[in-house]
């Protein structure tokens, strides 16, 4: 910081804004009055009239959901084509007996005996509906967890 | 500006409003979805068995209702059957299933549907011996409606476990006719209501486009893509065939080919003999097939037994008209036996009173005895 009085600042301090030419005011006068036109007016019942570009946009916003709308009835009607790459089964698999192919079956087809037999061993096979244990997700619903139902 | 966004966001929500409604699940009970959907959750649903419970259900006409562990069965089975009920009010039934798997399509609902009916049996008795006629009635009926589901898939094994699923209704019910007194012309218009199966020429031509031709076209396949591939397969085929030893002597893959490409029309020929009436088919059928095995070996592979399953279709359809005309006798004597015609005989079922209870006789035979059903001897005094 210096105290000392310098010359510098004593040369700015002697500088004393100019007055606007008439010109400059002339200009601005113009770009007033032109941005004032822009403006939307105020109709007689107070409310300002909306500008002709909004009506654009939303007619574009009106298209565009047209526009979606045509693209989800199309994808609909388009998704029985579409082929999804489903897995067949190995040929083999139609010979295992523990699976409740139609050729295991077809041996079942003359005893009633032996088709009783079969549904037997093929209901033993399927997994047991109370074996609920879950490994993943929020694990599997107990009686306590039910017992919350309807308390909110 | 908040204009603008609400002249953007009004006909968007307007286009997507159809499709969020679609997704709010209707409340009423709607009789027109997929009863497949209902049956499966039923599965779901099943109490657990243990060895002694499927005993227990194995032999649901006769185990004592008083044993705890087959009330205990029985009130387990509440919630399951409550499905049972949903899906038989539903008139659509589609199992998803793969026909394109050809004879491997898997059909795991089979053995459950049959257990879920004796379930429902074991409760329909339970019902009955309590004098509760109606809950009884309905669980016959879901049992019968679930039948007819499973047989509507026009496989032959489908038809088979329909028939058999079906049977437990008659067996249900035939005991109790006397206490409930189902009256005679609702029951046949709950019947003659009830969704069709698939019929045994569909079931034929089913097995011509899926099982035969895709026997023929994994072959193919499996050889295309590894030579000897399709012959080892082949051998899948012929293991524990009843003439094995004859196909086994087919070891060209070309003539194995050509053999079962010739069965492929036999179909449609066996499709026709199994719409003529019994007595047509009955003449017709052994010559058709001791030609046609003659002619190919290949034939006595591929072609199902439809004799047998016809057999067991006529029984079935006799012990039915034995219920409705029990169903009548019931309610209005023996002498009402007049008026019903026995399907498979010139003249009316044979009646034979027992000390509880009647007999009716049919004139058909399966396996050499005649079909009858023993009516009114269930409840318990």
């Amino acid at each position: 910081m210096n105290n000392e009085f310098d010359p510098l600042e004593a040369e700015l301090g002697a500088l004393r804004p100019v007055e606007p030419s008439g010109e400059l005011a002339e200009r601005i006068g113009k770009r007033l009055h032109a941005e004032r036109s822009s403006v939307p007016r105020k109709r007689a019942n107070g409310t300002r009239s909306v500008p002709t570009t909004y009506y654009w946009f939303a007619l574009a916003a009106v298209a565009a959901a047209l526009l979606v709308a045509v693209a989800i009835w199309r994808g609909r009607e388009r998704t029985p084509e579409v082929e999804m790459p489903l897995a067949s089964p190995p040929p083999l698999l139609a010979f295992d007996d523990a699976l409740p192919s139609v050729w295991t079956y077809r041996s079942a087809l003359a005893s009633p005996a032996a088709l009783d037999q079969l549904l037997d061993k093929h209901a033993r096979l399927a997994p047991p509906p109370g074996d609920n244990e879950q490994t993943r997700g929020f694990g599997a619903v107990t009686m306590n967890q039910n017992s919350h139902l309807g308390g909110l | 500006m908040s204009r603008l966004i609400f002249a953007a966001l009004v006909p968007i929500c307007l286009l997507l409003s159809p499709l969020a409604q679609a997704q709010i699940p209707d409340s009423d009970p709607h009789t027109a979805g997929n009863a497949a959907l209902q049956y499966w959750q039923a599965f779901a649903l099943m109490p657990t068995l243990d060895k002694e419970q499927e005993e227990l259900v194995g032999k649901w006409t006769t185990v004592s209702l008083d044993d705890p562990q087959v009330m205990k069965l029985v009130e387990n089975s509440r919630t399951s059957l409550m499905f049972l009920h949903r899906g038989a009010a539903m008139a659509n039934c589609e199992w998803g299933l793969k026909y394109d798997d050809g004879m491997g399509m898997l059909m795991p609902h089979m053995s459950r549907a049959r257990d879920l009916a004796r379930l429902a049996a074991l409760r329909g008795r339970y019902e009955f011996e309590r004098g509760n006629w109606k809950v009884g009635r309905n669980d016959a009926q879901a049992i019968v409606t679930l039948g007819r589901h499973v047989g509507r898939e026009p496989v032959l094994i489908a038809r088979l476990v329909g028939l058999l699923i079906e049977d437990l209704a008659i067996d249900l019910t035939a005991p109790y006719l006397l206490e409930h007194k189902a009256p005679y012309p609702q029951a046949m218009a709950m019947f003659e209501a009830l969704p069709p199966a698939a019929t045994l020429s569909q079931t034929i031509l089913v097995e011509k486009k899926y099982m035969c031709q895709w026997a023929i076209d994994t072959l193919k396949k499996e050889e295309k893509g590894k030579a000897g591939a399709g012959l080892e397969l082949w051998k899948k085929f012929i293991d524990g065939a009843k003439d094995a030893d004859a196909l086994a002597k087919m070891d060209k893959f070309d003539e194995i080919l050509k053999r079962m490409e010739e069965v492929v029309p036999v179909y449609d020929e066996l499709a026709g003999i199994a719409a003529l009436p019994k007595p047509e088919f009955d003449a017709r059928y052994p010559k058709f097939r001791e030609q046609a095995k003659g002619a190919n070996p290949v034939v006595g592979l591929l072609l199902p037994a439809i004799d047998q399953v016809l057999a067991k279709d006529h029984r079935h359809k006799a012990r039915f008209a034995l219920l409705f005309a029990a169903i009548a006798v019931a309610q209005d004597g023996p002498a009402k036996l007049k008026e019903i015609k026995d399907p498979y005989g010139d003249g009316p079922f044979e009646y034979k009173a027992l000390d509880k209870g009647f007999e009716l006789k049919s004139k058909l035979l399966f396996e050499g005895q005649p079909v009858t059903l023993v009516a009114g001897a269930g409840k318990k005094e």
